[in-house]
């Protein structure tokens, strides 16, 4: 019957943060709007004893293009500790994460990085 | 139930071959998840709660905003997955996006007999078996979780 499935502390996407915080012309200095990065949220990827573990290895593999090998490493981590950082990003790409992993029925949640 | 076969096409996209009964069931279970989550009377369902877990584990607010921002095109996703798997259940290859459709469908289905069943970390099933209650449902339960197993092998391009 079902085994559970984890993930693992999420690798966060290391090429896609690469955001430019320097502004060719920064017109906004001198106002009193302080522009606070819009970082960092984390996806959490809770254990749940239905989903397969090759499910889970498959659906982190499919939404976040990781190697088999980390996906499954992933997938362990949530297993054995019960759950896992999948991805860190701004909140707008964290609640799409957590859609998109609804969508394939894990149990996912987001919160604001402590 | 009878063999299950499927594995990778030799096009892409996975060629599937069970038996008639099966094919049966997926179609009553593409209606019955269809049913499910669209029935006024489902939305306080726990196998429906489960398939749309709150985005926050703390924060109620968080949580009600994600279901506002993301409910619908959430549901609109489950519902095509089932009315895919409805309309391709006689299919004997599935392309990969049908495959996909399928694997979540049936995924969906398996959450929802699973919390139906209570079903928890290295229960024992066979008390499952045992109990003329649960039985139909835990021989289905194991029934698509093979299934799904299949799938995810025969999409990872294992035979």
């Amino acid at each position: 019957v079902g085994r559970a499935h984890g993930a693992e502390p999420g690798p966060v996407d290391e090429g896609a943060n690469a955001v430019s915080t320097v502004p060719a012309v920064d017109e906004r200095r001198d106002t009193d709007e302080v522009v606070e990065p819009d970082l960092p949220w984390i996806v959490i990827v809770w254990n749940d004893p239905i989903n397969l573990m090759s499910y889970v290895t498959w659906v982190f593999q499919k939404l976040f293009g990781y190697p088999h090998e980390k996906a499954e490493r992933l997938m362990m981590d949530v297993h054995t500790k019960g759950k896992a950082v999948v991805a860190s990003d701004a909140k707008e790409r964290c609640e799409a994460h957590v859609a998109a992993l609804h969508s394939y029925g894990l149990w996912a949640t987001l919160q604001k990085d402590a | 139930m009878a063999r299950i076969d499927i594995r990778p096409g030799s096009r892409g996209g996975v060629d599937v071959n069970i038996p008639s009964e099966l094919r049966d069931l997926l179609e009553s279970l593409s209606r019955q998840l269809t049913d499910l989550l669209t029935s006024e009377e489902s939305k306080d369902h726990p196998g429906v709660a489960r398939l749309f877990p709150p985005a926050s584990m703390d924060d109620p607010l968080e949580a009600l905003g994600f279901e506002k921002l993301m409910g619908d095109a959430l549901l609109a996703g489950k519902l095509e997955a089932a009315d895919v798997l409805g309309r391709t259940a006689r299919s004997t290859y599935l392309t990969d996006v049908e495959a996909e459709a399928w694997t979540r469908a049936i995924n969906d289905v398996r959450l929802v007999l699973g919390t139906r069943l209570q079903i928890t970390e290295g229960m024992d099933a066979d008390a499952l078996f045992d109990d003329p209650l649960t039985e139909q449902a835990a021989v289905m339960y194991v029934a698509l979780t093979e299934l799904v197993e299949m799938l995810v092998r025969a999409m990872d391009g294992d035979g």
